[in-house]
């Protein structure tokens, strides 16, 4: 302890690295996010991601040759997530819809975070 | 009057911390007393480039790292002052290297300012508080400060550019590097309408500069027609010798034996400098 300093009361509980790790982890996560958002904004950093797995290639190939069920799956999806006809229902939508239904179901924390940092960016100056 | 300024460039690994090191060590050097401070974040680089990680670490582990860096941020800290006094603070705060500067080094709490700053409604005091602290407690008690600030645009950084104003950025010679700094030219006109202060483009440093290449020519010309008035009189040479002298905890002034590189870069710091000294004091 520093204990010839004396530690006014509201900054004894912030004090040294005392604060909730977690909580700091969280802080960072969301900074990161908000920063990310504004690379990927003016085009610093590209907007699409891609990935190899061959079962999902092959579920995705055959949707397209079948684009009722691929609109009935879509519809689906923006109905549990209550998100509105915003794009034209192809496979792209489909995925991102399924990406975001998987966080907000598996892990909330994920979406809360993308939540607050959006929040971050409309409050900062830029 | 202290001549202050803040080491920036919205990226990654430019040689912002080497910059911040040796211009210090130069500016002492040139019979300048001054106080370096990293707000770059965790990785204590300039503690490190000091030789002062270990025993920061330790008083860390040993419960006496308070209060430090991240409580300068703090609602509190002026009471915090008037409780003990502000020399037992500033004692505390600040640690002196062995290359005739003082530090006050990064501390893992800053981690978590940019949030709680983040819920700070006046803008003066969200991004103020860092100016607040050293309009108060080091304006005059030394010839100069510098600023090393992290590759990132957010609360803490910004707090930087707030007290120092003065913003040097270290480059490299490249088209992407050049977009960047084009960039923050941008980003400093929108501090001073945005936010009402006087930010400048001080000093452009070329970094890590290989002599002799057309293409380095080429592009030393194209960043003199742009940044004509920010450029550092000299760019600083790219060494081996930096990076050896930064993995033992020292500048390369402190090389018994410097390269011809290191020489070089030795000489360019010494002459950016004098040069800032010129431009920062010739100001007011
Ligand atoms: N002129 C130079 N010649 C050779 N190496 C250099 C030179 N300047 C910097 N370096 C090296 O480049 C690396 C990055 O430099 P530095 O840490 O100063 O960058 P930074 O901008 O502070 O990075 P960060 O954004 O991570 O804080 C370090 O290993 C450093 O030793
Ligand atoms: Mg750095």
């Amino acid at each position: 302890m520093s204990d010839d300093i004396q530690v006014p009361d509201s900054m004894k509980d912030d004090r040294g690295s005392s604060l909730d790790e977690e909580a700091k982890a969280t802080e960072h996560f969301v900074d990161d996010l908000a920063e990310a958002m504004g690379r990927i904004e003016s085009g610093d950093v590209s907007k699409t991601i891609a990935f190899r797995d061959e079962r999902t290639a092959a579920l995705f190939q055959a949707l397209k040759q079948n684009p009722e069920r691929l609109q009935s799956t879509v519809e689906t999806l923006r109905s549990e997530l209550g998100s509105d006809k915003d794009s034209k229902g192809d496979r792209s939508e489909l995925l991102r819809l399924l990406v975001r239904y998987s966080i907000q179901d598996v892990t909330p924390e994920l979406a809360e975070a993308e939540k607050r940092a959006r929040v971050q960016r409309v409050e900062n100056d830029y | 009057m202290t001549i202050r300024a803040a080491v920036f460039l919205d990226k990654g690994g430019t040689g912002k911390t080497t910059t911040t090191a040796h211009l210090g060590r130069a500016l002492t050097e040139l019979g300048h007393e001054g106080i370096l401070i990293d707000l770059a974040g965790k990785q204590s680089d300039l503690a490190k480039q000091f030789g002062l990680y270990e025993p920061q670490q330790k008083a860390i582990e040993n419960d006496e790292d308070f209060p430090n860096l991240s409580s300068v941020f703090d609602d509190d800290f002026g009471k915090l002052v008037k409780m003990n006094g502000a020399d037992a603070i500033l004692d505390r705060l600040i640690y002196e290297t062995n290359e005739g500067m003082d530090l006050i080094p990064a501390h893992p709490g800053l981690d978590s300012v940019d949030g709680e700053l983040n819920n700070v409604e006046d803008r003066e005091d969200r991004y103020g508080r860092l100016k607040a602290f050293v309009d108060e407690y080091l304006e005059g008690r030394y010839d100069f400060i510098l600023i090393d600030l992290p590759g990132l645009s957010r609360i803490v950084p910004y707090n930087g550019v707030w007290a120092a104003e003065n913003i040097i950025a270290p480059v490299e010679m490249g088209s992407y590097e050049f977009g960047q700094l084009k960039q923050l030219a941008e980003d400093i006109d929108k501090y001073r309408s945005n936010w009402d202060i006087d930010a400048e483009l001080t000093m452009v440093i070329p970094n890590k500069f290989e002599r002799g290449t057309t293409l380095a020519d080429d592009y030393m010309n194209r960043y003199q027609e742009e940044f004509n008035g920010a450029m550092a009189p000299n760019p600083v040479a790219k060494s081996q010798d930096i990076r050896n002298a930064t993995e033992a905890g020292k500048t390369i002034f402190e090389l018994e034996e410097p390269s011809a590189t290191a020489s070089r870069a030795k000489e360019a710091y010494l002459a950016n400098a004098r040069e800032l000294v010129d431009r920062i004091g010739g100001k007011r």
